[in-house]
């Protein structure tokens, strides 16, 4: 596994779930959407698991930072659900193993079919 | 198939810009795009982080607690310790012969959210034993058989205690990471936002937008040299770009943190207050003892702690849902508190305090044989207080942890004991996640330490920990 996951070819509608799990420290993070928009996300939301609607046409780009306070290991996990409910790709889940005040990055991405090809 | 000179520039400022990371390892064609990732960002990380925790745990200083848990040091967090033994549901301990049972799991009560810090306990005796009254007032010829016959007439709750256990939990008293999690995201998260690397798209990105056909639906299992030849080498260099600025990224920040002192917090959590209350009513047959009913309170403090980085306004203002207040204020007196007293917050000194009472019932102790008076007990009381005092230093330098530890135990009424007190210095080496404490032991009556005589006595031992660090990890 790897701390880079890139969903290609995601159909409209579907959702992207993500969430943070373990270790002795916090999260946060920067979702970006073509460019445009940027969202916040903070240690709850990561924590509790958010979920995000994805649109026709628009790459999402979601970079998380991971802050350790103690020696230990922060587990990420995210999928994509289609409208269906069926899984689009593979699952993702890697853990990350960080020292006290270590920062360590994982980066999600999703690309989406143009709205036709959905 | 052409590529935008733009991002063709960008690429080649980012690779020009990294040369240090470089030298890591490039990117090569027969790589997927998560390898070429994690020639930047993954295993060698992921070993220098174990190797860390390795490296933390054998400097660890151990030491003596005065609240009488079997683990070493005060610089230990309590919550963990019952959350340990609520997860095991039950347990035995061969040198006290008595098996533990968790009636309930752990209860959020009185604290704040996440922290889980009572608990309540039964601890039976498997062997339990005829009282030394009874004992003695048996004929000394009959003695060895009729203790048997008494034996033979206990049952399997003849002994057995229930504990109820507090940990006090605030936003200023405990030691779990749960507890202060908010204030950590709160001074981390405006350094972290500063590095994050810009917000729009990777160089990679626009790549795959412009060419989706020609990666998979998990695109980072891309080769880059099966790729269509005419965007190989450009994913290629893109990649390795995007991957360079996300661990240059870690690296500025987690130097930013470092220097913010945010590399300490768990140090000032490790020195935090923390107040253990223990409950205990012991319930025995007549032929065992009298029951008797406890109430333990336990106070550990350190000087250099994180009540003490901030103002109260700080604490409060930071630990909300949503952090008010002056943030960069906050973390400024943070960091000046962190830098002015390093050394004190790693080795300063810890002090723990211990006061305990005990009210045994009056009990009349009737054997029931034959030419065997029964023995009447009064009530009694029974207090002891005990205050420790430690400090870690370094001895050759490597890290020795000191403990001093006096107590005290008055027995009012009690025919079995007498008033005695005793005097501990420890000195405790790590060794590879193994603990060599050497101690010199003074007591005010010579027969109350083991195994010797003689009112001094000095030891020297071995202890392991079992369970490695995790062991202390937060519920």
């Amino acid at each position: 596994m790897s701390r880079i996951k890139i969903w290609n070819k995601v159909p409209d509608r579907s959702t992207l779930h993500v969430r943070v799990e373990g270790g002795t420290g916090t999260a946060q993070g920067i979702l970006t959407v073509s460019d445009d928009t940027a969202r916040d996300l903070n240690d709850e939301a990561l924590r509790t698991g958010t979920t995000i609607q994805l649109r026709a046409a628009r790459k999402y780009r979601l970079l998380l930072a991971l802050k350790f306070a103690k020696s230990s290991t922060m587990t990420v996990k995210a999928r994509i659900e289609k409208p269906g409910g069926e899984q689009h790709g593979k699952l993702f889940e890697e853990p990350v193993a960080g020292t006290p005040g270590e920062v360590k990055a994982v980066e999600i991405k999703a690309f989406m079919l143009k709205a036709e090809e959905s | 198939m052409r590529i935008p000179v733009r991002l063709t520039l960008v690429v080649v400022l980012i690779l020009a810009a990294a040369p240090p990371l470089l030298a890591q390892g490039r990117c090569v064609p027969s790589d997927t795009i998560a390898k070429c990732y994690d020639r930047y960002l993954a295993p060698a990380f992921v070993q220098k982080a174990k190797e860390q925790q390795k490296e933390e745990l054998n400097h660890e200083p151990a030491g003596i607690d005065t609240g009488g848990f079997n683990l070493a040091t005060n610089k230990k967090n309590l919550i963990p310790l019952l959350a340990f033994s609520g997860l095991l549901g039950n347990s035995t301990d061969e040198k006290t012969r008595t098996i533990t049972f968790d009636l309930n799991f752990l209860l959020p009560i009185l604290g704040p959210q996440g922290a889980r810090n009572a608990q309540l306990q039964a601890v039976v005796a498997t062997e339990p034993e005829i009282s030394p009254l009874v004992k003695n007032a048996l004929p000394a010829a009959d003695r060895d058989d009729l203790v048997g016959q008494l034996e033979d007439r206990l049952g399997d709750l003849s002994d057995y205690s229930i504990v109820f256990t507090y940990n006090h939990a605030s936003r200023f008293y405990g030691r779990g990471f749960a507890q202060y999690a908010k204030r950590f995201d709160a001074l981390t998260s405006p350094i972290t936002k500063k590095f994050f690397p810009s917000s729009g798209s990777a160089p990679i990105d626009d790549l795959i937008e412009k060419f989706p056909d020609a990666f998979p639906e998990d695109a980072e299992d891309a080769v880059f040299e099966k790729l269509p030849a005419e965007i190989a080498d450009e994913a290629l260099a893109r990649v390795e770009a995007d991957a360079m600025s996300i661990a240059a990224f870690e690296k500025d920040a987690t130097q930013a943190l470092g220097a913010a002192g945010l590399a300490r917090f768990h140090q000032l959590l490790d020195n935090q207050p923390q107040i253990n209350v223990t409950a205990n009513k012991r319930f025995r047959d007549s032929l065992i003892g009298p029951e008797e009913l406890s109430l333990k309170v336990t106070y550990e403090w350190t000087s250099m702690n994180f009540n003490r980085s901030m103002s109260r306004d700080c604490h409060r203002d930071l630990d909300g849902d949503q952090p008010a207040g002056d943030i960069a204020e906050c973390l400024q007196q943070y960091t000046a508190f962190v830098t002015k007293n390093q050394d004190a917050i790693a080795r300063g000194n810890r002090f723990s305090f211990t006061g305990e009472y005990v009210d045994i019932d009056e009990d009349t102790i009737d054997p029931g044989l034959d030419g065997v008076a029964p023995v009447f007990l009064d009530s009694a009381t029974r207090l002891t207080l005990i205050a420790g005092w430690s400090r870690d230093f370094f001895f050759g330098g490597e890290p020795v942890a000191m403990d001093l530890v006096a107590e005290y135990r008055d027995f009012s009424d009690d025919l079995l004991r007498q008033d005695r007190g005793v005097a501990s210095l420890t000195f405790t080496r790590q060794f590879n996640g193994v603990a060599v404490p050497f101690g010199i032991v003074y007591a005010t009556r010579g027969e109350y330490l083991p195994e010797v005589d003689s009112r001094l006595s000095a030891h020297i031992g071995l202890r392991y920990n079992l369970f490695g660090r995790d062991s202390k990890r937060n519920p």
